[in-house]
């Protein structure tokens, strides 16, 4: 006799990952069970390990489902604009309510630090840098050329990651994140552009 | 009593350890060892003990860190070559810090929470030392209108530490793409555009 296997359905697995990031959101990550996660998703524990063979492979769908989740939000934040000047800061102010409203993150950061900064400090941060580089390129191409988008991408990364991990004196990150933008990112992007416009002036 | 120089030789001794045992398996004992200061007189001077040693001297020693690359770039006839030397500095500097190699290969996880916590020390004193230089741009006319010193230093200090810790997408051994990123990237929004005045490479 033989078992038909069986592969993880998106609405399983879309409970769990939701109830995996409430998990961790209230008890962190260190001391988080499968039975936490069942508990938080609704379902019962032999459900979740006909999906998931155990706590790795839930984490793993949580990072997944979230890459996932972050870039269609950055695609939507992009939707609407038209201009270089609402590119910049749809892609940044995206990428700010994105890291603060981050409920989990910001959990683990709070009581867990240790968990999650070796992904955002140094090798970690080039990483994630690099990432966020590749992914904001492809949107920034209509303004200018891909290097020029590729290094603009990462730039707001950096804003947001900094202003992300020491947030500013009134907690605002996302308004920090705009104001930083608007005033020092924005309009050399803008002149840059109009001078790669204007080839032979200047 | 010296109690100045028997701290610092306590945190001399203590980085020491932590460079041979890390930051979890340094006891106070290692760092009475390497310092030649007796248990009793360590406890006197960090009566939080081995916890409050660890912190206190990855506190003390990013903070000669910052202090060294701020004697390194003083004589910078201007800030687009002080933050050009800043980095260079900074990353060799950084790359060829053993200790701090080891540690956050080995145990960032106990490293890095320190570090930020730091951060929001090393923020003002990276923006304080980059004021006056700003001033002087501002008064030269070489500002942006409107940009105002103090928000300004805070915002490139937060880039600069940003860069000296992730390269990113950039080389930051090539001397061209430093001059790239400070030029083009960091500086462009921050001076005006007829201010950057070295030829683009």
């Amino acid at each position: 006799m033989t078992v038909e296997p069986i592969s993880s359905t998106p609405e399983v697995e879309a409970k769990v990952v939701d109830g995996a990031l409430r998990a961790i959101a209230r008890f962190g990550l260190a001391k988080l069970t499968v039975d936490d996660v069942a508990r938080e998703a609704g379902i019962s524990r032999a459900t979740l390990y006909r999906y998931f063979p155990g706590r790795g492979a839930v984490l793993a769908a949580v990072v997944r489902s979230e890459t996932e989740r972050l870039q269609r939000g950055l695609d939507e934040a992009l939707d609407e604009t038209t201009t270089l000047a609402e590119a910049l800061a749809a892609v940044s102010g995206f990428g700010a309510r994105a890291f603060a409203g981050h409920e989990a993150l910001q959990h683990l950061l709070a009581t867990e630090p240790g968990a999650v900064l070796p992904h955002l400090c140094f090798t970690g941060a080039d990483t994630l840098l690099t990432v966020c580089a590749d992914r904001i390129r492809p949107h920034l191409c209509r303004f200018m050329g891909p290097l020029e988008a590729r290094r603009t991408g990462e730039w707001l990364a950096r804003i947001v990651l900094s202003y992300g991990l020491a947030p500013p004196p009134d907690g605002a990150i996302e308004a920090a994140v705009l104001g930083v933008v608007r005033e020092f990112v924005i309009p050399a992007a803008e002149e840059r552009a109009g001078a790669a416009d204007q080839p032979s002036g200047g | 009593m010296e109690s100045g120089s028997v701290r610092e030789r306590v945190l001399e001794g203590a980085l020491v350890s932590i460079g041979r045992y890390g930051l979890a398996r340094t006891t106070v004992d290692d760092v009475a060892q390497a310092s030649g200061v007796s248990r009793a007189t360590i406890y006197r001077h960090f009566p939080g003990g081995r916890d409050q040693i660890v912190k206190d001297t990855v506190a003390w020693e990013q903070g000669r860190f910052f202090t060294r690359l701020g004697e390194a770039v003083a004589g910078a006839p201007d800030i687009c070559v002080l933050i050009e030397d800043a980095l260079v500095f900074a990353r060799r500097a950084l790359a060829e810090h053993t200790v701090f190699q080891r540690v956050v290969e080995t145990e960032p996880e106990r490293l890095l929470p320190l570090l930020t916590v730091e951060s929001f020390r090393i923020l003002p004193f990276i923006a304080g030392f980059l004021v006056p230089y700003l001033e002087r741009e501002r008064d030269a006319g070489r500002l942006r209108p409107g940009a105002d010193p103090a928000r300004t230093a805070d915002y490139l200090a937060r880039m600069i530490l940003s860069c000296i810790g992730a390269a990113g997408v950039y080389d930051l051994d090539d001397p061209a793409e430093v001059r790239l990123l400070v030029r083009e990237q960091l500086l462009a929004g921050v001076l005006s555009p007829g201010a950057i005045l070295t030829p683009r490479p």
